[in-house]
């Protein structure tokens, strides 16, 4: 067991001397500690799927600002005479796989058969001769409009619903916590339908419906959030150690809950774009010329088997959307909760 | 006395994202025949990774034996596969964990998972199997065992799912019974019962058991011999009174003056200061230097051997080199020392816990 | 657990109450006439149309009759189709829809189950990795751009499967592909989830020190109770399915029920789509029950607490 004594004769005296030891540097904290946000963005930043999210966000965020605007032509300039013309980009026009020069699927170049052989129509046209790529862009950023907005009035009932159930307790919570219990018992795709039915389709109609029972989910997370944190140890201690309410809200409070608010929202913004599509699909969309991505796709499925291009390109950037927040709110939730993370 | 276990030169690595973290460091031990070994130390300080490194049930990746050998009989644990791990398993060593709301499966009954090791390692037939399960119950001291062997864990209070544990363990009558810090979780009084369960099945049965803990005083009831571990190493080692009377490490001076005791009631109770070394780079020479008083230039550079203390007893510190300083132990351990003089009879706490 | 199921039973029946008074009050503020060819008919006609319909007693009387025609099961007739009862076309129509529904159930949990399996027993591996890829693309790409995708390339670049229409196996393995990816992504990422938990758990580690061999661990152990669950997720997914097949239908031309609906709203057909509003709601509500039951029933956890209580 023990090692070769004969060579432990060897060690100098000096050795035996006592050592200086710090005993401060063995108390330090090797790492230095970071704020709440900065530590999630942090963590964001290790996650390839969340970032790839969210360039592909900005990209389609600043195609939608500035896309219907990159060529000369508008989403309602209808000429029958270019109508259904496939894809044509310049430059990739001439590398074949892609699919972009302007031939459709049974090998005739479009442009030249309807005399159009100087024009780039980069998603092609629809069956008005309208720019695909402008009435594309310009979906786009209805479908944002209408996601970002029902995201907006779930935030704000959902927050105010869930803060006043939590922060009042006691019978408020009880009747508000009954309410939803009667809410969540409609499957909220009938209140949708019929809501969209009683106001006719429109995008505020649109917006309406989908925050109907949207905020529901938001309420509830804000006030399982502030419940939890009222009863946990650290608002405690930190009440015990003197802190005033602001502090505890603010410092607390605030970013608990505020990191829950954002990953939910980061979920709502896809399945209310995914709605409003759905309801293209189901003749309660938004009606003509007025445009959103869904309407476009349903558009182009009358003429799928020939006229292809109306529904791909569309549907690329839909399923994007639809991603690239999946991803990021996916990275989000991992980046606020560590914890949750496998 | 036949050595039943045999662990020399352990290490085991976990890798991660931040690099190798040493968890065990060359580990040296053994079990022998009847006894009861307890291993203590602080979180942290590789001891339930040396249990389950011996179970072979470090998850890799991220964990693996680096090198090593774990001689149990003529068979080299390390060294052997899964397949034949599997049947060592449950029969021939069990393991029993800290925590026993967990350590049951929540959807099965606590029948059914007595009779799992039954039907596998002693090709009993169902009924046979469940008669031996009701048998366990009652051994562990559960009653009613006939109506609860179909009970689910969340029947059962902590510490009768503690006795369950146990009884899955001991199913097969294995020759060691590893027991991960089986009372930590439990409360004050149930401890005790299951400390003297423990006692009692391992007269019955004559099974040897690696006891591991944190707690010094569960050590007093149990152990025959004591290994106190440090940061991935075995500090010291020695038999109960050794490590209690005649304690040489300035690290078990440390433990030692930390635990409480109810003889003396003007003991100051000593902290250790600092924390454990990150493992994640463990410190040149000895690990504990920065956290000893008595540290020295030689503990900065080289690490301590084993020094000889008895046959039974030995310590890496270099405290006890001939050339080092003699030092004077903390007051509480010298009145240990002195008064507990291991010239004369000692009745040991140990003794006395046992009922013998 | 007899009383808890007969509470849920009494506020399901509330909840319905509310919804069949909702869909009655609402389908009254609906703009426009319900008779699709109101052009020619006379104003005496519609009259006489509105008095059969009973559309021209006050408001109370309709609703009262509407509930008293409802509690029996009479859902009203279409007034489209030549006064046929509403619960006949719903009966016509379910077949295609359940068949459609119930297959990409299926389907979609054996695929779903299985990937989500492999991925936490492959923890951190090409598979793993592979199955979080589709299960992000499951759940994030809507199922009208697959049904479109695979409708365009299948049917009619490769001609491999018919591209429309209801007649036989072949014409339902593309509507399901579509339904079923939302099913499979969900419960793939949800079962890999619940597997690696379980996984991790002190009684995974009791398991294998008992010497079990790894397979026992993972079937016995494992991936029992890692599927328990999933149960609760069923509920959501059977409604996101019903959604599903609305769209799916359409694009597929199926004549199922989605189908119908769709066409109803076109045509303002109230009483059909009251009905079909009603049957959804019903079948989304017990759904609902149904899981919660279920759930009670394997996890002996909540097994007894229901009991005791």
């Amino acid at each position: 067991m023990s090692m070769k004594q004969e060579k432990l004769h060897d060690l100098s005296d000096d050795m035996f001397q006592p050592a200086k030891i710090d005993s401060s540097e063995n108390e330090q904290i090797a790492r230095e500690s970071t704020g709440f946000w900065k530590d999630a963005w942090r963590r964001l930043k290790k996650n390839p799927g969340a970032i790839t999210g969210l360039i592909i966000i900005v990209a389609i965020i600043l195609l939608a600002i500035f896309g219907p605007g990159m060529n000369e032509h508008s989403y309602s300039e209808q000429e029958l005479t270019r109508a259904k013309l496939p894809a044509k980009v310049p430059v990739l026009e001439n590398i074949d796989f892609l699919g972009v020069n302007g031939v459709d699927i049974r090998g005739t170049d479009q442009y030249e058969a309807k005399g159009y052989e100087d024009e780039y129509f980069w998603f092609g046209t629809d069956e008005f001769g309208r720019d695909q790529w402008t009435r594309v862009w310009q979906g786009t950023r209805i479908s944002l409009f209408i996601a970002a907005a029902a995201a907006f009035i779930d935030f704000v009932i959902g927050v105010a619903y869930g803060g006043i159930s939590a922060y009042y307790g006691g019978r408020v919570d009880n009747i508000l916590q009954r309410i939803i219990e009667v809410l969540v018992g409609i499957p909220n795709l009938i209140l949708i339908i019929l809501f969209i039915l009683i106001f006719e389709p429109g995008i505020f109609s649109i917006i309406l419906a989908l925050s109907v029972t949207g905020w529901i989910g938001m309420s509830r997370i804000v006030r399982g959030q502030v419940l939890k944190l009222k009863s946990q140890e650290f608002v405690l201690a930190s009440r015990t150690l003197g802190a005033t309410s602001g502090r505890v809200i603010g410092k607390h409070l605030i970013p608990n809950v505020l990191g829950q608010i954002i990953i939910t929202t980061m979920f709502t913004i896809p399945s209310a774009i995914f709605f409003e599509a759905f309801l293209s699909f189901i003749g309660l969309g938004l009606r003509p010329p007025e445009a959103s991505l869904g309407s476009i796709i349903n558009n182009g499925f009358r003429s799928l088997q020939i006229y292809p291009h109306l529904v791909l390109w569309p549907s690329i950037i839909i399923s994007l959307i639809m991603i690239a927040f999946n991803l990021l709110g996916d990275g989000l939730r991992d980046a606020f909760d560590p914890k949750l993370r496998k | 006395m036949e050595k039943i276990l045999e662990v020399n030169n352990l290490h085991v690595s976990f890798d991660t994202f931040a690099g190798e973290v040493q968890a065990v460091r060359g580990v040296n031990f053994h079990l022998n025949k009847g006894e009861t070994l307890a291993i203590v130390g602080e979180s942290g300080s590789g001891k339930s990774v040396t249990s389950k490194a011996v179970m072979r049930l470090i998850p890799n990746p991220p964990g693996r034996i680096k090198e090593g050998e774990i001689k149990f009989g003529d068979r080299d644990l390390a060294q052997l596969s899964e397949k034949e791990m599997q049947k060592i398993r449950g029969s021939e060593i069990s393991m029993i964990f800290q925590d026993p709301m967990t350590s049951l499966n929540p959807t099965m009954t606590i029948g059914k998972q007595i009779m799992e090791g039954l039907v596998k390692h002693q090709n009993m037939s169902k009924s046979e199997a469940k008669e031996r399960a009701i048998e366990l119950l009652k051994l562990v001291g559960i009653p009613n065992a006939e109506g609860r062997v179909n009970e689910f864990p969340h029947q059962f209070s902590g510490g009768m799912r503690q006795r369950v544990v146990i009884a899955i363990a001991l199913a097969c009558n294995p020759r060691v019974l590893i027991a991960d810090e089986p009372t930590t979780a439990l409360d004050v009084t149930i401890q005790a019962q299951i400390l003297e369960l423990l006692n009692d099945l391992q007269e019955k049965m004559g099974t040897s058991i690696i006891f591991i803990t944190h707690d010094l005083g569960v050590v007093a009831n149990i152990a025959d011999r004591v290994a106190v571990m440090y940061a991935g190493k075995i500090v010291e080692t020695g038999t109960v009174d050794e490590i209690f009377y005649n304690p040489q490490h300035p690290y078990t001076w440390g433990l030692l003056g930390s635990m409480p005791s109810l003889d003396s009631t003007d003991e100051e109770l000593i902290a250790i200061p600092g924390s454990p070394p990150d493992l994640l780079d463990p410190p040149k020479g000895d690990a504990f230097a920065p956290r000893n008083p008595y540290a020295m230039k030689i503990d900065t550079e080289m690490e301590p051997p084993l020094f000889k203390i008895s046959d039974t007893h030995y310590a890496a510190t270099w405290l006890l080199h001939e050339k080092a300083p003699k030092v004077e132990p903390p007051a509480a351990i010298k009145k240990r020392m002195q008064g507990m003089a291991p010239s004369e009879p000692i009745i040991g706490a140990k003794d006395g816990g046992k009922n013998v | 657990m007899g009383r808890y199921i007969g509470g849920r039973i009494i506020s399901m029946l509330i909840t319905f109450l509310i919804i069949a008074s909702l869909t009655f009050f609402l389908m009254k503020l609906l703009p426009g006439t319900p008779f699709n060819n109101q052009d020619k008919l006379t104003e005496t006609q519609i009259v006489q149309l509105n008095d059969k319909y009973g559309l021209n007693d006050p408001v109370p009387v309709q609703y009262f009759n509407y509930m008293k025609n409802l509690l029996s099961g009479d859902l009203g007739v279409s007034f489209q189709q030549d006064g046929r009862e509403v619960s006949t076309i719903i009966g016509e129509r379910i077949g295609p829809s359940a068949y459609l529904g119930l297959q990409s159930l299926v389907v979609g949990t054996i695929i779903g189950l299985f990937l989500g399996i492999i991925a936490a027993l492959k923890h951190n591996s090409f598979l793993d990795y592979g199955t979080m890829v589709i299960a992000v693309l499951g759940i994030s790409i809507p199922n009208f751009v697959i049904a479109g995708l695979m409708q365009y390339w299948f049917g009619v670049k490769w001609q491999l499967l018919p591209v429309a229409y209801w007649d036989g196996f072949a014409y339902t393995i593309m509507p399901t592909v579509a339904i079923a990816s939302i099913v499979v992504a969900t419960i793939a990422r949800f079962m890999r989830t619940e597997m690696l938990e379980v996984l991790g758990q002190d009684y995974i580690t009791t398991a294998k020190a008992k010497g079990l061999s790894s397979t026992a661990v993972v079937i016995r152990h494992t991936i029992r109770n890692a599927s328990i669950p999933i149960i609760t997720i069923m509920g959501p997914l059977v409604v996101g399915l019903m959604t599903g097949t609305l769209v799916i239908e359409q694009i597929f031309v199926i004549p199922g029920l989605g189908e119908k609906f769709v066409n109803s709203i076109l045509t303002n057909d109230f009483p059909i789509i009251m009905g079909t509003t009603l049957f959804f709601s019903i079948l989304f509500i017990v759904v609902i029950l149904l899981v919660d039951i279920l759930y009670g029933i394997i996890d002996p956890r909540i097994r007894l607490a229901g009991g005791k209580s």
